[in-house]
Protein backbone atom coordinates (compact mmCIF):
# COMPACT_ATOMS: atom_id res chain seq x y z
CA UNK A 1 0.00 0.00 0.00
CA UNK A 2 1.53 3.47 -0.55
CA UNK A 3 1.28 6.52 1.24
CA UNK A 4 0.55 8.85 -1.27
CA UNK A 5 0.97 9.71 -5.06
CA UNK A 6 0.85 11.96 -8.15
CA UNK A 7 1.02 11.77 -11.12
CA UNK A 8 2.39 14.47 -13.39
CA UNK A 9 2.17 14.57 -17.49
CA UNK A 10 3.87 16.69 -20.17
CA UNK A 11 4.15 16.90 -24.02
CA UNK A 12 6.96 15.46 -25.07
CA UNK A 13 9.77 18.26 -26.10
CA UNK A 14 12.67 18.61 -24.11
CA UNK A 15 11.63 22.11 -23.19
CA UNK A 16 8.98 20.39 -20.75
CA UNK A 17 11.64 18.35 -19.04
CA UNK A 18 12.69 21.15 -16.24
CA UNK A 19 9.21 21.11 -15.36
CA UNK A 20 9.26 17.17 -14.12
CA UNK A 21 12.81 17.94 -12.47
CA UNK A 22 11.79 20.54 -10.32
CA UNK A 23 8.66 19.12 -9.55
CA UNK A 24 10.51 15.73 -8.50
CA UNK A 25 13.39 17.60 -6.26
CA UNK A 26 10.60 19.24 -4.29
CA UNK A 27 8.80 16.03 -3.84
CA UNK A 28 12.11 14.29 -2.42
CA UNK A 29 11.95 16.69 -0.04
CA UNK A 30 9.65 14.72 1.41
CA UNK A 31 11.68 11.66 1.96
CA UNK A 32 14.91 14.04 4.04
CA UNK A 33 17.16 12.69 1.47
CA UNK A 34 20.47 14.93 1.46
CA UNK A 35 21.34 17.87 -1.74
CA UNK A 36 23.31 15.01 -3.58
CA UNK A 37 20.49 12.14 -3.17
CA UNK A 38 17.78 14.72 -4.33
CA UNK A 39 19.46 15.78 -7.20
CA UNK A 40 20.54 12.23 -8.50
CA UNK A 41 17.06 11.37 -8.13
CA UNK A 42 16.13 14.11 -10.24
CA UNK A 43 18.86 13.77 -12.59
CA UNK A 44 17.53 9.87 -13.19
CA UNK A 45 14.25 11.05 -14.13
CA UNK A 46 15.14 13.73 -16.29
CA UNK A 47 17.34 11.15 -17.96
CA UNK A 48 14.39 8.39 -18.29
CA UNK A 49 12.10 11.03 -19.55
CA UNK A 50 14.65 12.71 -21.36
CA UNK A 51 15.23 8.66 -23.31
CA UNK A 52 11.56 8.64 -23.64
CA UNK A 53 11.27 11.48 -26.26
CA UNK A 54 14.51 10.52 -27.74
CA UNK A 55 14.03 7.15 -28.12
CA UNK A 56 10.43 6.12 -27.80
CA UNK A 57 9.17 9.15 -29.54
CA UNK A 58 12.04 9.58 -32.19
CA UNK A 59 12.36 13.17 -30.88
CA UNK A 60 8.78 14.36 -31.71
CA UNK A 61 6.55 16.65 -30.41
CA UNK A 62 3.05 16.10 -29.55
CA UNK A 63 3.08 12.63 -27.90
CA UNK A 64 2.66 12.64 -23.91
CA UNK A 65 4.48 11.53 -20.86
CA UNK A 66 3.30 10.71 -17.67
CA UNK A 67 5.08 10.38 -14.86
CA UNK A 68 3.88 8.92 -11.32
CA UNK A 69 5.31 9.23 -8.42
CA UNK A 70 4.37 6.96 -5.44
CA UNK A 71 5.53 7.85 -1.99
CA UNK A 72 4.88 4.63 0.58
CA UNK A 73 6.71 4.34 4.25
CA UNK A 74 9.71 2.67 2.77
CA UNK A 75 10.82 3.80 -0.70
CA UNK A 76 9.95 6.15 -3.12
CA UNK A 77 8.79 4.54 -6.76
CA UNK A 78 8.38 6.72 -10.13
CA UNK A 79 6.93 5.70 -13.62
CA UNK A 80 7.81 6.82 -16.38
CA UNK A 81 5.68 5.94 -19.09
CA UNK A 82 4.97 6.30 -22.52
CA UNK A 83 3.35 5.08 -25.53
CA UNK A 84 5.82 4.95 -28.09
CA UNK A 85 8.17 2.12 -29.13
CA UNK A 86 8.99 -0.16 -27.21
CA UNK A 87 12.45 -0.51 -25.72
CA UNK A 88 14.94 -2.94 -27.03
CA UNK A 89 15.27 -5.40 -24.28
CA UNK A 90 19.49 -5.33 -25.77
CA UNK A 91 19.53 -1.72 -25.41
CA UNK A 92 18.43 -2.37 -21.49
CA UNK A 93 21.38 -4.59 -20.96
CA UNK A 94 24.10 -2.88 -23.06
CA UNK A 95 23.31 0.33 -21.69
CA UNK A 96 23.33 -0.88 -18.20
CA UNK A 97 26.91 -0.79 -18.21
CA UNK A 98 29.00 2.71 -18.33
CA UNK A 99 30.60 3.70 -21.34
CA UNK A 100 34.38 2.25 -21.24
CA UNK A 101 36.62 5.00 -22.13
CA UNK A 102 40.77 5.32 -21.54
CA UNK A 103 41.09 9.17 -19.77
CA UNK A 104 44.04 9.42 -21.51
CA UNK A 105 42.81 8.56 -25.10
CA UNK A 106 40.18 11.88 -25.94
CA UNK A 107 38.98 9.94 -28.66
CA UNK A 108 37.99 7.57 -26.58
CA UNK A 109 35.96 9.27 -24.02
CA UNK A 110 31.85 9.11 -24.67
CA UNK A 111 29.71 11.87 -25.13
CA UNK A 112 26.50 10.09 -24.13
CA UNK A 113 24.96 6.60 -23.49
CA UNK A 114 25.25 7.28 -19.71
CA UNK A 115 21.23 7.57 -19.09
CA UNK A 116 20.74 3.99 -17.65
CA UNK A 117 23.77 3.37 -16.65
CA UNK A 118 23.05 6.33 -14.24
CA UNK A 119 19.79 5.04 -13.19
CA UNK A 120 21.22 1.95 -12.13
CA UNK A 121 24.07 2.98 -10.46
CA UNK A 122 21.54 5.35 -8.42
CA UNK A 123 18.20 4.23 -7.82
CA UNK A 124 17.58 0.47 -6.08
CA UNK A 125 15.74 -0.97 -8.49
CA UNK A 126 15.18 -0.12 -11.86
CA UNK A 127 12.73 -2.35 -14.75
CA UNK A 128 10.96 -1.75 -17.39
CA UNK A 129 7.84 -3.24 -18.82
CA UNK A 130 5.37 -2.94 -21.50
CA UNK A 131 1.29 -3.60 -21.19
CA UNK A 132 -1.47 -2.21 -23.03
CA UNK A 133 0.37 -0.48 -25.89
CA UNK A 134 2.19 1.64 -22.55
CA UNK A 135 5.34 1.83 -21.73
CA UNK A 136 6.72 1.64 -17.80
CA UNK A 137 10.60 2.35 -16.54
CA UNK A 138 9.77 2.14 -12.87
CA UNK A 139 12.80 3.23 -10.66
CA UNK A 140 12.75 2.72 -6.97
CA UNK A 141 14.92 4.18 -3.98
CA UNK A 142 14.38 2.31 -0.45
CA UNK A 143 15.20 4.61 2.23
CA UNK A 144 18.09 4.08 4.10
CA UNK A 145 18.19 5.26 7.97
CA UNK A 146 19.27 8.30 6.91
CA UNK A 147 16.05 9.30 5.26
CA UNK A 148 12.65 8.45 5.33
CA UNK A 149 8.83 9.89 4.58
CA UNK A 150 8.57 13.14 6.33
CA UNK A 151 6.14 15.36 6.28
CA UNK A 152 2.22 16.37 5.23
CA UNK A 153 1.10 13.64 3.04
CA UNK A 154 -2.27 14.90 2.49
CA UNK A 155 -1.01 17.39 -0.03
CA UNK A 156 0.61 14.45 -1.92
CA UNK A 157 -2.64 12.71 -2.77
CA UNK A 158 -3.82 14.43 -6.16
CA UNK A 159 -3.65 11.27 -8.78
CA UNK B 1 22.01 29.93 -23.46
CA UNK B 2 23.04 32.75 -21.27
CA UNK B 3 27.11 32.71 -20.72
CA UNK B 4 29.26 35.38 -20.55
CA UNK B 5 33.23 35.39 -21.33
CA UNK B 6 36.32 37.38 -20.38
CA UNK B 7 39.75 37.31 -21.76
CA UNK B 8 42.61 37.28 -19.39
CA UNK B 9 45.89 36.48 -20.06
CA UNK B 10 45.93 32.85 -18.62
CA UNK B 11 42.59 32.21 -20.26
CA UNK B 12 39.30 32.46 -21.55
CA UNK B 13 36.89 32.11 -18.80
CA UNK B 14 33.33 31.62 -19.83
CA UNK B 15 30.93 31.20 -16.79
CA UNK B 16 27.61 29.94 -17.51
CA UNK B 17 24.84 32.08 -16.34
CA UNK B 18 21.87 29.10 -16.50
CA UNK B 19 21.25 27.30 -13.70
CA UNK B 20 20.59 23.78 -16.15
CA UNK B 21 22.86 22.63 -18.54
CA UNK B 22 20.12 20.23 -19.94
CA UNK B 23 18.84 18.61 -23.51
CA UNK B 24 17.26 21.56 -24.54
CA UNK B 25 20.49 23.86 -23.75
CA UNK B 26 23.08 21.37 -24.47
CA UNK B 27 22.95 22.20 -28.43
CA UNK B 28 22.80 25.92 -27.83
CA UNK B 29 25.49 25.51 -25.34
CA UNK B 30 28.01 23.01 -27.57
CA UNK B 31 27.90 25.61 -30.96
CA UNK B 32 28.68 28.78 -28.87
CA UNK B 33 31.51 27.30 -27.03
CA UNK B 34 32.75 25.50 -30.68
CA UNK B 35 33.03 29.33 -32.17
CA UNK B 36 35.21 30.42 -29.07
CA UNK B 37 37.18 27.17 -29.53
CA UNK B 38 37.36 27.90 -33.56
CA UNK B 39 38.76 31.49 -33.17
CA UNK B 40 41.72 30.48 -32.07
CA UNK B 41 40.67 30.34 -28.16
CA UNK B 42 42.48 26.99 -26.71
CA UNK B 43 42.54 27.63 -22.87
CA UNK B 44 39.16 28.10 -21.23
CA UNK B 45 37.95 27.59 -18.24
CA UNK B 46 34.21 27.19 -17.28
CA UNK B 47 32.98 28.46 -14.51
CA UNK B 48 29.84 26.15 -13.29
CA UNK B 49 29.40 28.52 -10.09
CA UNK B 50 25.69 29.44 -11.10
CA UNK B 51 24.68 25.53 -12.45
CA UNK B 52 22.44 23.86 -10.33
CA UNK B 53 21.74 20.72 -12.50
CA UNK B 54 23.68 19.53 -15.70
CA UNK B 55 22.17 15.96 -17.34
CA UNK B 56 24.03 13.66 -19.20
CA UNK B 57 23.49 15.68 -22.47
CA UNK B 58 25.01 18.92 -21.06
CA UNK B 59 27.66 16.67 -19.61
CA UNK B 60 28.37 15.13 -23.29
CA UNK B 61 28.15 18.66 -24.66
CA UNK B 62 31.73 19.62 -21.97
CA UNK B 63 33.00 16.26 -22.99
CA UNK B 64 32.49 17.09 -26.65
CA UNK B 65 34.33 20.34 -26.00
CA UNK B 66 37.47 18.69 -24.36
CA UNK B 67 38.07 16.66 -27.72
CA UNK B 68 37.18 19.79 -29.84
CA UNK B 69 39.91 21.09 -28.09
CA UNK B 70 42.71 18.18 -27.81
CA UNK B 71 45.79 18.13 -25.65
CA UNK B 72 47.29 20.62 -26.85
CA UNK B 73 44.93 22.98 -25.13
CA UNK B 74 43.15 22.93 -21.73
CA UNK B 75 39.88 23.04 -20.56
CA UNK B 76 39.06 23.25 -17.40
CA UNK B 77 36.48 23.43 -14.72
CA UNK B 78 35.87 25.71 -11.36
CA UNK B 79 32.85 25.85 -9.17
CA UNK B 80 31.62 22.77 -9.97
CA UNK B 81 28.64 22.57 -6.63
CA UNK B 82 28.81 19.14 -5.10
CA UNK B 83 25.13 17.95 -6.65
CA UNK B 84 26.93 18.41 -10.05
CA UNK B 85 30.10 16.74 -9.22
CA UNK B 86 28.30 13.84 -8.06
CA UNK B 87 27.29 13.21 -11.88
CA UNK B 88 30.92 13.76 -13.01
CA UNK B 89 31.72 10.79 -10.79
CA UNK B 90 28.83 8.76 -11.88
CA UNK B 91 30.01 8.77 -14.95
CA UNK B 92 33.55 8.69 -14.06
CA UNK B 93 34.21 12.07 -15.73
CA UNK B 94 35.55 13.23 -12.75
CA UNK B 95 38.76 11.54 -13.90
CA UNK B 96 39.01 13.08 -17.29
CA UNK B 97 38.24 16.87 -16.08
CA UNK B 98 40.90 19.39 -14.12
CA UNK B 99 38.48 20.69 -11.69
CA UNK B 100 39.31 23.61 -9.15
CA UNK B 101 37.04 24.83 -6.10
CA UNK B 102 37.40 28.70 -8.05
CA UNK B 103 37.83 30.47 -11.21
CA UNK B 104 41.25 32.26 -9.14
CA UNK B 105 42.34 28.51 -8.86
CA UNK B 106 41.94 27.50 -12.31
CA UNK B 107 43.30 30.65 -13.63
CA UNK B 108 47.15 30.05 -11.15
CA UNK B 109 46.60 26.72 -12.48
CA UNK B 110 47.09 27.29 -16.30
CA UNK B 111 49.62 30.60 -15.23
Amino acid sequence: MHVSSITLSIESEFKNVVLIGKAINSLCSLADFSAIDTYQMELCVVEAVNNAIEHAYDGQQGHVLEIRFLLYHNKITIDVCDTGKVMHQQLLLRENALPTFDAQDLHSLPEGGWGLAIMRQVMDEVTYHTCNGKNVLTLTKRFTSDNSATGDHHALSAS
Amino acid sequence: MQVEAKQTPEALVITVMEPRLDAKEAIDFKTKLAEWIKSGHHAIVLNLAAVRFIDSSGLGAIVSMLKLIGREGDLVLCGVTDPVMSLFKLTRMDRVFQMFPSEHDALAALA
